[in-house]
């Protein structure tokens, strides 16, 4: 596990405080890992677009 | 066109995706569509007025089954979420065929195990294929993607897709 200390804005840490508040979340720090994991599944840019590419192919081709 | 006889079960992003665009009514085309509680209470949170009237063959799961073991261990592996752990139990518990996500980490565990996986893209693709929309609405509902929907996407990358399809005959 890492440890990182950073800066954020005000209104990203309302937001993230709400969502804490409302049971998505034990404390604010899982909400910004989950966010960041968000992220980087979100964004592994090689995954998601060969995943993609195949459903084109599905989506134009596809029998079902 | 008849609806297929499919059973799929769907994870939040093409649920807001398509809401976003206006266009969930291309979801109607499948026997069942299955949504865990969970998930659709996570697209209410992006999209408060989600018309999921829109949605005419939806079921929504209140309690998923847990996960078998050997699902659960992929789970934990790639951090899937809390929905999307629901969305793979309900396929296991109600013997689905597809799972309709854009999550790569959710897909890549389904597809590991057996399922089909088609996202918002393949959505549009296959909604003209099957007739329900023509190839030029395909075509501007996927251009509008970018500015419409929080589906991101490199422009290059989109702009081949946008290459693709424009070339296939009708």
């Amino acid at each position: 596990m890492k440890t990182v200390t950073i800066q954020y804005p005000d209104q990203l840490d309302e937001q993230l405080r709400k969502l804490v508040a409302a049971g998505w979340f034990k404390t604010p720090e899982e909400g910004v890992v989950e966010a960041l994991r968000r992220y980087l599944s979100g964004h592994s840019v090689e995954l998601q677009e060969k995943q993609i590419l195949e459903d084109v192919e599905w989506g134009l081709h596809g029998r079902d | 066109m008849a609806a297929t006889e499919i059973v799929a079960v769907l994870d939040a992003g093409p649920l807001i995706h398509l809401d976003e665009l206006g266009r969930l009514n291309l979801l109607n085309d499948f026997k069942e569509l299955l949504v865990p509680q969970v998930v659709l209470d996570e697209a209410l949170k992006h999209r408060p007025g989600l018309r999921q009237a829109e949605l005419l063959n939806l079921e929504i799961i209140s309690e998923p089954s847990l996960l078998p073991a050997g699902l659960l261990k992929l789970a934990d592996d790639l951090a899937l979420h809390a929905g999307e752990r629901a969305a793979l139990a309900v396929l296991k518990e109600r013997g689905g065929q597809f799972l309709l996500s854009d999550d790569a980490a959710a897909r890549t565990v389904a597809l590991a195990v057996g399922f089909q996986t088609h996202g918002t893209i393949g959505l549009i693709l296959r909604s003209h294929r099957r007739g329900m929309i023509a190839k030029a609405e395909a075509l501007q509902l996927l251009r509008e993607l970018p500015a419409r929907t929080t589906l991101h996407l490199r422009k290059s990358f989109l702009d081949s897709i946008l290459a693709t399809v424009a070339s296939e005959k009708s």
